[in-house]
């Protein structure tokens, strides 16, 4: 995988990727390729079940913005990962960048929703 | 608080306790069970999706680790040994829980209401009896609480206490 990245010249030498350092924010560009991208067929496949199945999406979302949320400061507080100031949108909740919500917990979350549903559901709704 | 280990370690106490909950409780094992290959699937492909897409994140510098806070082990020479196992734990953890979810729904049922309410009464019904060891008049007010428990047990404690009294009087 990492070869065919880097033949389709994504990496640079130094193995640092071009495609998301042309961005000022680059764990914006991240959230927005590793999540918001896939979730748009993924939304668009799961709509019924996810209309169907709405409780379940929520309850998770509640489950991640809780739990999670605690997980995830606790990480940042104990120093187990870091986030570069300079490189986020600005505003800081708790100490976690403002796009970990929306990127991280939302979509994140959806992203993982859908793939289950889509495996355990389909057969049922679809 | 567990130096390098500590990424595996909040990862370890995050996840397993609800898997355990989930998947240990004879309700629910049932109904997972029948799902299971489906559960393991989704798991399998967002372990591999999570495992290819991370390192990518913190090579671009979207968020780094400290290096005295993981265990620095890297599976394939790629991905950290942490994030599999991250993305394998959380999938599975949250595709055990949709498909626990949905058979419910299926069934009427808001699986993770009734959890949280059952709860919530035992919490309260636990506090009740031991605030009612204490102080059994000052716990009633405090939860409103008119059959069950509290008053109720008040009262027949209080019943109790006079009926000699009155038969000594008579």
């Amino acid at each position: 995988m990492l070869r065919i990245l880097c033949g389709a010249r994504i990496f640079n030498a130094e193995g640092t990727l071009h495609a998301l350092e042309v961005f000022m924010y680059p764990y914006l560009a991240f959230l927005a390729l590793a999540f918001a991208v896939p979730l748009v067929p993924l939304v668009w496949l799961c709509r019924r079940n996810l209309a169907h199945y709405r409780r379940t999406a929520l309850w998770s979302l509640a489950f991640v913005c809780t739990i999670g949320a605690v997980w995830d400061l606790l990480s940042w507080k104990t120093g187990v990962w870091r986030y570069d100031s300079g490189r986020t949108l600005g505003p800081w909740l708790g100490g976690l960048p403002a796009e970990e919500f929306i990127g991280f917990y939302l979509l994140g979350t959806l992203l993982i929703v859908c793939v289950s549903l889509l495996f355990i559901s389909r057969r049922r709704h679809v | 608080m567990f130096e390098r280990w500590s990424y595996l370690g909040y990862t370890l106490i995050f996840c397993l306790p609800p898997l355990v909950t989930l998947w240990m409780r004879q309700e629910f094992a049932r109904r997972l069970a029948k799902d299971l290959y489906r559960i393991l699937a989704a798991t399998a492909i967002l372990t591999l999706y999570g495992s290819i897409m991370w390192p990518m994140a913190l090579r671009a510098g979207a968020w780094a680790y400290a290096d005295n806070r993981i265990l620095n082990i890297k599976l394939l020479g790629y991905v950290h040994f942490e994030d599999t196992l991250w993305w394998l734990l959380v999938s599975f953890l949250m595709a055990s829980f949709v498909s626990l979810s949905i058979r419910y729904e299926d069934e009427g049922v808001d699986i993770f209401a009734r959890e949280i309410q059952g709860l919530l009464r035992s919490f309260a019904c636990a506090l009740r009896r031991i605030s009612e060891s204490l102080r059994p008049g000052v716990v009633c007010l405090a939860f409103g609480c008119r059959r069950r428990g509290g008053a109720g047990i008040a009262k027949q404690r209080h019943r109790t206490r006079r009926v000699p009294a009155d038969s000594r009087a008579e």
